[in-house]
């Protein structure tokens, strides 16, 4: 698993190439989140992942923990990854935005 | 590896499949379970169910298998694990078979209670998940094989 980032606005947009955050990447992906460089909230575009088991849950709550005090917000979650994250109630903890434009709107 | 499937006939080494059933072994190690997964959702597609049973299939499928790979052969060499879906009229049924240790029955008896999200848990939300979404739990061992059974409705319950 690669993440790509850029700075967009006032976030830091981080990229993932990769389908899923499972138990097979979960470990990569947090350590690729905790050594993303700089101090601006991070929105994590999710817009091509497909799949998030609950390992990857963890792995993305560990990122923000990881990334405190700086924000991680989420873009652009599917529907099944939706689904994850409503059941868990793991949807109250992240500012979870439409896509990426979305976020920008909302600050 | 991806080996032949069993129980149902074999079919070419990956497993088999018909109209309304689909089996696959696979080895319990992440990569082998994402492979398998990927194929399940193939046949959950073909079947083209309305997405939020696709979806709650695919996650609580998972799940399982994850606990497998993690718990069922945790230190012990990843063993195979055997797949099975089987299409109802009102239900898809979900088997999962493996040769790792005993699964604890609490597992079906006790209630999972959802991690506190206000916490920041980043764990235990495997068999919160497959509770949540899974019916006719069942869990049984025979001849040192774990066979766990459950089955999601294909109509969505009212919420």
């Amino acid at each position: 698993m690669r993440l790509s980032h850029a700075p967009e606005g006032e976030f830091l947009l981080v990229t993932l190439d990769a389908s899923r955050i499972d138990a097979a990447s979960a470990l990569a992906f947090k350590d690729e989140m905790r050594a993303l460089p700089g101090s601006a909230d991070v929105l994590l575009d999710l817009a091509r992942v497909t799949f998030v088991d609950s390992s990857g849950l963890g792995a993305i709550v560990a990122a923000m923990k990881a990334l405190a005090p700086r924000r991680l917000h989420l873009a652009a979650l599917n529907p099944t990854v939706a689904k994850v994250f409503r059941l868990t109630r793991m949807d109250t903890v992240f500012p979870i935005h439409v896509s990426v434009g979305e976020a920008h709107h909302a600050g | 590896m991806l080996a032949e499937a069993v129980p149902f006939p074999r079919n070419g080494g990956h497993g088999s499949a018909g109209a309304d059933f689909f089996s696959l072994q696979f080895e319990a190690t992440p990569p082998e379970t994402r492979l398998a997964l990927a194929k399940a959702v193939m046949q959950l597609g073909l079947w083209d169910l309305p997405e939020d049973v696709a979806a709650s299939t695919e996650i609580a499928l998972a799940e399982a298998c994850n606990n497998i790979a993690e718990h069922a052969y945790a230190g012990r060499d990843p063993g195979p694990v055997w797949l099975g879906l089987l299409l109802q009229s009102t239900k898809i049924i979900v088997t999962l078979s493996d040769r790792g240790w005993p699964l604890s029955p609490d597992l079906v008896q006790a209630p999972v209670t959802a991690p506190d999200p206000s916490a920041l848990p980043e764990g235990g939300f495997g068999w919160f998940l497959i509770k949540s979404l899974a019916q006719d739990l069942r869990i049984h061992r025979m001849n040192g094989t774990n066979h766990l059974t459950f089955s999601i409705p294909r109509t969505k319950p009212a919420s």
